[in-house]
């Protein structure tokens, strides 16, 4: 009895304990059901509406079920992919016969690249459900070399691959993190540090296995990136010793192809900007095709364009180098990322303080520095022709050692906006005319097909201004040429024509003049336009109709000239605010030199001397003052006396404000109607999540990151149409059940496409319709900070090096996920240039590098600019810029990015009008967001989980007399942001949550449900045993 | 008569050292590297303190009070260091939810989540030690 009575008495212990285990995991299960809910693919509750009706339901979704909206996806995905491949090189060899007999080469041929990891990573669902890359192809009528691909296979698996019950490779690693199929540790597909190749050797490959496949080889490079990836320069065996570089055995494998094959085509699987100068020279080589990651459906696509169905119409977004590593924008860049703070160890984790990135290279990142450093070397001007050793590329690709000559054509391989295609076109510049009022320009370009083929032509206008001895005297810099719009035509037949008439928006050519007038600038001088097959044709054309002597259509020019520095025209935004410096004095500055103590640390790169301001790496500056100051995330102090008043009934609920505009004073009843500690709790809940407001009767939604599509929702667990779910409709087809939207190319492919009205059809699809088939009212997405240089892990998940093509991609997806509801979140504002560090580092640059160039690129999609030339005047479209946007992880100057009054206020809010929703990208509540100063800057949420942070108490707040009044702008702000988007989608005022049983709920459940039954019941046979034992000793005695 | 402790009194002994040596990992955890100055949770500390004791006391008096109030006493032990298992979960949320965040970390979170881990472990490992000396009928035998 002794032993069942300590047996009882301990499982007794043991009951409680698992008791106690539930009640206290179920507030906090409950606090992190939004990522529960991803991790299990469930959903925690749904809105329930009892009067819901068809006039409910403000946006519909094109889909009425799954199988509707799978294939429509699916065809999008595979033009969208066709459209962006880009043509780097044809000696005639593309396209291929019908019918061609081909061998894959290389590694990725068998486990290529879909996508990128994290925000816009491919649907590997959809992937293994037959739409492996090597399947794609053959059902896509290419003729694929089996015994070839078989061996890769054998190899893979041999390393540790996994496959599927079907025998074919998981794609997992297509979107993944950090590892590859392999448990073993032998093949990691996702890693930067190294290119995994299969060694022909190791294959055993021989003359043999090619036999009846000889058409052509297709070899295929590739480099994984996406969020939280790192690349760094140097550490490998290509010629460059950079990962961007060829590895000696994918050259080995180029080698084999070239040996055995007559016709050798590359596929470049890559985002990051390959290193191809050896494959372009390479007279073995016939074509090299780039492709991106083209995602979960994206190599059906490529069949088409190798036979030619499809004529490649993709130009490129980014500059592609001969040496990656050598570029001004790399020197900060440095070996891991950025330079630590000299006395980082001063700091606690709460202030989040690592490390400082200073921007020295000014505007000239890209091809902006290459463009123009060419032009100076033809004109012999600025110092341009010489170059110190350690800056620039020699002819080998490797760094130059001695001091030298700057010669173009050994740094660039292909230029910026570079694309070939199967016909031939001719661009006419018809006419231009520039406004009186210096502010727009009507560009007519005519197009006609000259080849022998179908296509489509991108037209690329460009800008030249000039370069003027005021801005040299005031630090002004100049590009020699920059992207100011394009177009894209139609599909043309050979011999047809299609005339473009453009609107150019000449705000894109000021400059800002942060020294001088303090605003935007036009230079007095001469001004060019120029079309151009991309930005090195479109210069040559410039400089020939300059006189220089270079090869060039100076009838694809046109120039005026203005006779006076002009600093009104563009001095105020157009809701009339003035325009001034922002991001150069106090703390919300961008520029470290602005800073008590640090006057001269950055000496920018200017174009008067190039050799002599070449960028250099600054190691070793302390944290101090007032930058120590504002690195610790509280630089304004609380203060009481407040008479803003908060909560105040009117009746109203936000349904009663869905059409309303912003500027009706009816939302001054709303807005007195919220409570300080509602909008708090709406505050401090959004991660994946849009959290309820009782005070005006919303209950709230579920939110989704993009920006390929939605992270979790599926058409099995998620899909509906107008609140009827997909699965229980008939004829629902279970085998799509795990599909999702995330099956497009990544972001890069789109903007790659050059095609406006494209980007408008992904912003539907991709975003739009996630959010009304899926009901998440919030997709956070598009991201879209700029390539600054090609090392960014994540600039797969990016558009483009260049403010206007990024700008303008961007600008036409948040028109298209608006049009369906969608409150985007455009992230991530602003300079995300790296993921090293990402999460606490310093950024500074110039105010007219951060105006310029990344805030340029935001502008274009908060102020709705960059409307296609084919879309009439009286469009919905481009009526109302983005609605939301997320900020980024690392610092704008030095302080917290969602903090920074210049940049979050100054400029988004006062200049550009937005009204939007601005949340944090995944800081929670902590003090690293600086919590206090992001609300009074017109942050309205955290994305993250809990409050660390300990002013963010809603007496504290709302004593404060500015950030109370802050917080009245940041609850209408919010309000309105939801009132304009799906998030009112099929409620009214009897919306509530219905809580939806789930896998993690179960969990809580069930274990307070056995903890009190086993608490009952050996509590009691414990008792009942104590007592029978007392009562036998006693009865012993 | 002389006492010598029985395995359920080794296991409980045990469990009070492990208890003793997780709630000073808890402390050094929650006082130096990145979690410095987030504070301690009371509970944390004191009942894995109170447990050792009281475990250390048992393990002299054995001959002071019965079987019966021992075995309760044992129960309210590991009743309590259940519960500091619990709150030293709760303690170390916002941690493990900040690390699974993918940015990149500081190597101090990762070495406090470390020993976050040795120290869940202690605590975990003192709990079962006393929940196994719970079942025993007494701590010590009876030796003539």
């Amino acid at each position: 009895m002794s032993k069942l009575k300590g047996v009882s008495r301990g499982l007794t212990s043991l009951a409680i304990f698992v008791l106690i285990a539930s009640l206290v995991a179920a507030p906090i299960m409950e606090s992190y059901s939004a990522p529960l809910d991803t991790f299990f693919g469930s959903t925690s509750y749904r809105i329930v509406s009892e009067q819901s009706g068809e006039a409910n339901w403000i946006y519909k979704s094109e889909f009425k079920t799954a199988a509707e909206a799978v294939e429509a996806l699916r065809a999008f995905a595979i033009e969208e992919a066709g459209e962006s491949f880009v043509l780097l090189k044809n000696a005639g060899t593309l396209p291929l016969a019908e019918g061609a007999n081909v061998t894959l080469l290389g590694l990725r041929s068998y486990a290529p690249v879909y996508g990128n990891s994290m925000g816009a990573a491919p649907d590997t669902t959809v992937i293994q459900d037959g739409n492996q890359s090597y399947l794609a192809l053959q059902k896509a009528g290419l003729n694929v070399n089996p015994a070839v691909t078989k061996k890769y296979k054998d190899w893979v698996v041999a390393k540790g691959g996994n496959l599927t019950p079907d025998g074919e490779l998981y794609a997992e690693y297509a979107g993944a993190g950090s590892s590859g199929p392999s448990e073993s540790g032998d093949l990691d597909l996702t890693g930067t540090a190294t290119a995994p190749e299969a060694a022909i050797a190791e294959l055993g490959l021989s003359a043999d296995d090619y036999a009846g496949y000889t058409d052509a080889a297709i070899v295929v490079f590739g480099r994984p990136g996406g969020e939280s990836k790192n690349y760094v320069t140097g550490g490998t065996d290509s010629t460059t010793t950079n990962i961007f570089g060829l590895s000696q055995e994918e050259k080995a494998v180029l080698a084999e192809a070239k040996a055995n094959f007559e016709t050798v085509i590359v596929l470049v699987n890559s985002v990051n900007p390959l290193e191809l100068k050896e494959v372009e020279e390479d007279e073995q080589v016939d074509a090299v095709l780039w492709i991106g990651y083209p995602g979960s459906y994206g190599f059906y696509a490529v069949p088409d364009v190798l036979f030619g169905k499809v004529s490649p119409s993709g130009h490129l977004g980014d500059i592609y180098l001969a040496n990656s590593a050598v570029s001004p924008a790399m020197v900060s860049f440095g070996g891991d990322g950025s330079v630590d703070w000299a006395n980082v160890d001063e700091f606690t984790p709460d202030d989040s303080v690592n490390s400082y990135l200073i921007n020295e290279e000014s505007i000239y990142s890209g091809y902006r520095y290459f463009e123009t450093r060419y032009a100076d070397v033809v004109a012999g001007v600025n110092n341009a022709a010489e170059a110190k050793a350690g800056t620039y590329t020699a002819k080998d690709t490797t760094v130059a050692t001695v001091d030298g000559t700057w010669e173009y054509a050994d740094q660039v391989v292909y230029p910026f906006g570079f694309g070939l295609s199967y016909t031939t076109f001719e661009q006419t510049l018809d006419s231009v005319t520039v406004s009186e009022d210096k502010k727009t320009a009507e560009v007519t370009v005519t197009v006609k097909n000259t080849g022998s083929a179908n296509g489509k032509s991108v037209i690329q206008v460009y800008a030249q201004t000039p370069y003027t001895d005021y801005d040299k005297q005031n630090l002004v810099e100049k590009a020699a040429v920059q992207l100011v719009d394009y177009e894209k035509t139609q599909t043309l037949a050979p011999g047809s024509t299609q005339t473009v008439k453009m609107t150019v928006d000449l705000r894109n050519i000021a400059s800002y003049d942060t020294n001088g007038a303090k605003t935007y600038i036009l230079d007095a001088g001469d001004y060019y336009l120029a079309i151009g097959d991309d930005s090195h044709v479109a210069l040559n054309n410039i400089l020939v109709a300059q006189g220089q002597a270079v090869e060039g259509d100076a009838a694809k020019t046109y120039k005026w000239t203005w006779d006076s520095l002009d600093t009104e025209t563009f001095a105020t935004s157009d809701n009339g605010t003035a325009i001034t410096n922002r991001l150069s004095e106090g703390d919300q500055s961008m520029d470290i030199n602005s800073f008590a103590g640090y006057e001269g640390t950055a000496k920018y790169m200017t174009r008067q001397d190039w050799n002599g301001t070449y960028p250099t790496v600054h190691e070793g500056i302390k944290a101090e003052g007032r930058i120590a100051e504002l690195l610790r995330n509280d630089f304004i102090k609380l203060s009481t006396g407040s008479e803003v008043t908060f909560g105040t009934d009117h009746g109203h609920t936000i349904y009663e404000y869905t059409n309303l505009d912003w500027d009706d004073a009816a939302w001054d009843e709303l807005v007195d109607q919220v409570t300080v500690e509602d909008f708090l709790g709406f505050a401090q809940s959004a991660f994946h999540n849009i959290e309820k407001i009782d005070s005006v009767g919303y209950p709230g939604n579920k939110a989704d990151d993009g920006p390929g599509g939605s992270d979790g929702g599926t058409y099995g667990v998620d899909g509906q149409y107008q609140g009827k779910m997909y699965a229980e409709m008939d004829g629902y087809d279970e085998s799509v059940a795990g599909y999702g939207t995330r099956i497009a190319p990544t972001p890069t492919n789109l903007a790659y496409t050059w095609n406006k009205e494209l980007a408008i059809r992904n912003g539907e699809l991709i975003l739009g319709e996630s959010t009304l088939m899926f009901n998440y009212p919030i997709m956070i997405g598009p991201g879209v900070n700029l390539h600054r240089h090609g090392y960014n892990g994540r600039g797969a998940e990016y558009y483009s090096e260049d403010p206007i093509l990024s700008g303008y991609t961007g600008s036409a997806v948040v028109q298209g996920a608006q049009s369906k509801g969608c409150l985007v979140n455009v992230k991530h504002l602003g300079f995300n240039d790296q993921e090293i560090n990402r999460s606490g580092i310093a950024t500074f640059m110039t105010e007219q590098a951060a105006r310029e160039l990344e805030l340029r690129n935001f502008q274009q999609m908060i102020e709705a600019n960059g409307k296609p030339a084919s879309l009439s005047a009286d469009s919905a479209l481009y009526t109302e810029g983005a609605l939301g946007v997320m900020t980024s992880f690392n610092r704008i100057g030095a302080v917290a990015p969602s903090a920074n009054k210049g940049v979050q206020q100054d400029i988004l809010r006062d200049e550009w009008g937005f009204k939007g929703y601005s949340v944090t990208d995944f800081t929670g509540v902590a003090p690293k967001a600086a919590p206090k100063e992001s609300l009074l800057y017109g942050t309205v949420a955290f994305c993250g989980f809990g409050v660390s942070d300990p002013y963010f108490t809603a007496d504290q707040l709302s004593a404060d007399p500015e950030i109370s009044a802050a917080l009245k702008k940041d609850i209408k702000y919010t309000l309105y942001s939801l009132a304009h988007s799906a998030a009112m989608n099929g409620q009214d005022t009897t919306s509530h949550r219905e809580w939806v049983d789930t896998p993690w709920r179960a969990i809580y459940r069930n274990m307070k449900t056995a903890g009190i039954a086993c608490t009952a019941v050996f509590g009691v046979l414990w008792i009942a045993l104590e007592v029978l034992s007392a009562k036998k000793k006693k009865g012993a005695k | 008569m002389t006492k010598k402790v029985n395995v359920f009194g080794k296991i409980l002994c045990i469990a009070a050292v492990l208890a003793l040596v997780g709630v000073v990992v808890y402390i050094v955890n929650s006082s130096v590297g990145y979690l410095a100055g987030t504070g301690m949770n009371t509970l944390t500390v004191l009942l894995p303190l109170i447990v050792s004791a009281c475990s250390l006391v048992l393990m002299f008096v054995p001959n002071i009070i019965n079987d019966t109030i021992t075995g309760i006493i044992t129960f309210l032990l590991s009743v309590g260091m259940g519960y500091a298992v619990v709150t030293f979960v709760v303690a170390r949320i916002d941690l493990i939810a900040d690390l699974l965040n993918p940015v990149n970390h500081p190597a101090n979170e990762y070495t406090a989540f470390t020993w976050t881990c040795v120290g869940l472990v202690l605590y975990v490992l003192a709990f079962l030690g006393t929940l196994i000396a719970t079942m025993g009928t007494r701590l010590a035998k009876k030796k003539k």
